[in-house]
């Protein structure tokens, strides 16, 4: 079903957009909920707060892109529900968010909605500007939060190579938070 | 800051860029290459499986190839062997790491490729490696030797990558060969100098015996006489270059100068002469040189120039772009190949000349007049680019598919049926 049908079906609170919308996306979903969760359970539970929670914002919100509307709610979810399930094992790690603490440690920032606005906006800024192939790593890595092999496999380039264009990244990526006053 | 404020602000971010990377980009690669070596691929070698993925740089990368087409079991590749810093794996990696990718071999020739990536930061524009292939005792005063290059479309600030083209024998493969290098070099421009030349002195000085010849420059327009004898003058010109003999003519000046060859020292630039009072510098009009028994260059050059300018007149050595150490190390990687690549027999218009063709060399054995000049073209009307062409072995520049060739023209004649 084409996604404005789907929307329509939300906006006429049918419950068949959920079914529509499981049906459509939920192999999308699934990969970006893997990457983080790497547990079938967990990602199942993920994938239905996706759709429950698509229910609960549309109507007011109608999604520019149904895909990346979607992606967005199973990627925050996923990370909660790793966070929650694994506050106590501490050896449980999810990559690509913990390199992302290289690029806050030691700092300190005000952080408030007109920031965080401000910090996407730039971030937004960042990653267009980034030659394409490190573009599309940057974005599979932290984005759709995939791990080094399956993007040095997908982009066809090696993994050490993947590892060093994120390094570089996130400590070009400090650099500017810092020059940009993002970090104190 | 915390590390969710940053996720969640990547998750904000521009949905077109969300879309944008669901697939690679594209790489760019010389399409007409890709055709020609698509069918080429299917057919190379047959030995190692060591999963390519491990290298930056894949042979989709070198020769266009979409990764998919490239059966893993047709790639030779070298044994998992990098010259390197070595690091943990698990952390960044620092330093630099010299990998020979892989090989494509034959009886008669290896084609080896080559990457070195640099972690610590970018590596110059323009920056070249020239490494070394050596097999050992068991090297042999080939014809060719070997080829080195660079593969400029595939370099980018962290990596570099080179092929090396070897002639070889049975000897050369059993025993195996090593690659090294000892610096990567990157463009630096030179300080400007200038050195002070007493040019007045030298004419006053210059005592000479005038020929019975003339010689004339290329245009035909300044004859001017040539010195057949005379005494060496020692007078510093510029670096070890010294004037022998300074002659003014009707408004010309002739210089002739003297530079010990052959000795190892390293001369870079281009020496000219300058005004130094109104900083320009003089238009060579003619240069002639040669090289003496004695190992000297000698170099006689006339120049346009008032008479009471010369007192203002020395050589200057102007900056220029020379290629000069940029990082040193010892990078060396032993590696063994075998000739795993087949000949394909091409049928000839006369059928007691015989042409074997594998997809980087070919060689033509029978009763064949000296070569002088042979053509090879495949059946897109592409001329193929050799390294080096001899009857018994023809090399080409990149991989082909011999099923390809169309035509072989040696000294005109068309030797394929």
């Amino acid at each position: 079903m084409e996604d404005f049908k789907i929307i329509e079906l939300y906006f006429k609170r049918d419950e068949a957009a959920i079914f529509e919308t499981s049906e459509k996306y939920s192999p999308y979903c699934s990969v970006i909920a893997k990457n983080i969760l790497h547990n079938a359970l967990d990602e199942e539970e993920c994938l239905s707060d996706t759709w429950l929670c698509a229910w609960n914002n549309i109507p007011p919100t109608v999604p520019n892109c149904l895909r990346v509307f979607l992606g967005k709610i199973t990627r925050n979810i996923s990370l909660n529900l790793f966070r929650k399930k694994n506050t106590a094992k501490r050896s449980a790690v999810f990559e690509p968010f913990d390199e992302l603490l290289e690029c806050v440690a030691g700092t300190d920032s005000v952080e408030g909605e007109t920031e965080a606005k401000a910090l996407a906006e730039y971030l937004d800024g960042f990653i267009r500007n980034l030659p394409e192939e490190k573009r599309w790593v940057f974005l599979r890595r932290y984005w759709y939060g995939e791990s080094l092999s399956d993007i040095a496999e997908k982009g066809k380039i090696g993994e050490t190579r993947v590892k060093n264009i994120l390094a570089k990244l996130r400590k070009k990526l400090r650099e500017e938070l810092k020059k940009e006053g993002f970090l104190e | 800051m915390k590390a969710e404020t940053l996720w969640n602000a990547i998750g904000e971010i521009g949905e077109d860029l969300v879309i944008w990377a669901e697939n690679p980009p594209k790489r760019h690669r010389r399409k007409n290459l890709a055709i020609i070596l698509a069918a080429a691929i299917i057919m190379l070698l047959s030995v190692g499986t060591v999963a390519a993925m491990r290298f930056n740089i894949s042979f989709a990368d070198l020769f266009g190839f979409e990764e998919a087409e490239i059966i893993e079991e047709d790639k030779q590749i070298i044994e998992e062997s990098t010259s390197a810093e070595i690091v943990p794996e698990t952390e960044e990696k620092t330093g630099s790491e010299f990998t020979v990718i892989s090989a494509l071999a034959d009886e008669r020739i290896m084609y080896l490729l080559w990457q070195f990536d640099y972690y610590d930061g970018e590596i110059p524009k323009d920056a070249q490696i020239m490494p070394w292939l050596s097999f050992g005792e068991a090297s042999i005063d080939t014809e060719i030797g070997y080829y080195s290059g660079m593969l400029e479309e595939n370099r980018d600030e962290e990596t570099l990558v080179g092929y090396m083209i070897a002639e070889w024998n049975g000897e050369m493969q059993a025993e195996g060969g090593s690659v090294s290098f000892s610096e990567v070099t990157a463009p630096v421009e030179q300080d400007s100098k200038i050195y002070e030349t007493d040019i007045l002195s030298a004419i006053e000085q210059s005592e000479y015996i005038e020929g019975e010849y003339e010689i004339y420059n290329y245009s035909g327009k300044w004859p001017y006489k040539y010195y057949a004898e005379y005494q060496w003058l020692d007078i510093p010109a510029y670096e070890d270059t010294y004037i022998d003999l300074a002659v003014y003519e009707d408004g010309k000046l002739i210089l002739v100068t003297r530079t010990p060859w052959g000795d190892g020292v390293e001369r870079r630039g281009t020496f000219e002469l300058m005004n130094t009072k109104t900083g320009e510098t003089l238009e060579l009009i003619s240069r002639h040189g040669f090289k003496d028994k004695n190992r000297f260059d000698f170099f006689s050059a006339l120049y346009e120039v008032d008479y009471e300018d010369i007192e203002n007149l020395c050589f200057c050595r102007k900056g220029e772009i020379v290629q000069k150490n940029w990082l040193s190390g010892d990078w060396k990687i032993d590696f063994k190949a075998e000739p795993k690549m087949e000949d394909v027999i091409l049928e000839t218009a006369d059928e007691n000349i015989e042409i074997r063709c594998s997809k980087i060399s070919m060689g033509i054995s029978g009763n064949l007049p000296e070569m002088e000049y042979m053509q090879i073209f495949l059946a897109n009307g592409t001329e193929v680019s050799c390294v080096s062409s001899t009857p018994e072995r023809v090399i080409f520049q990149k991989p082909i598919n011999p099923e390809e060739i169309a035509s072989i023209i040696y000294n005109g004649e068309e030797l394929l049926k």
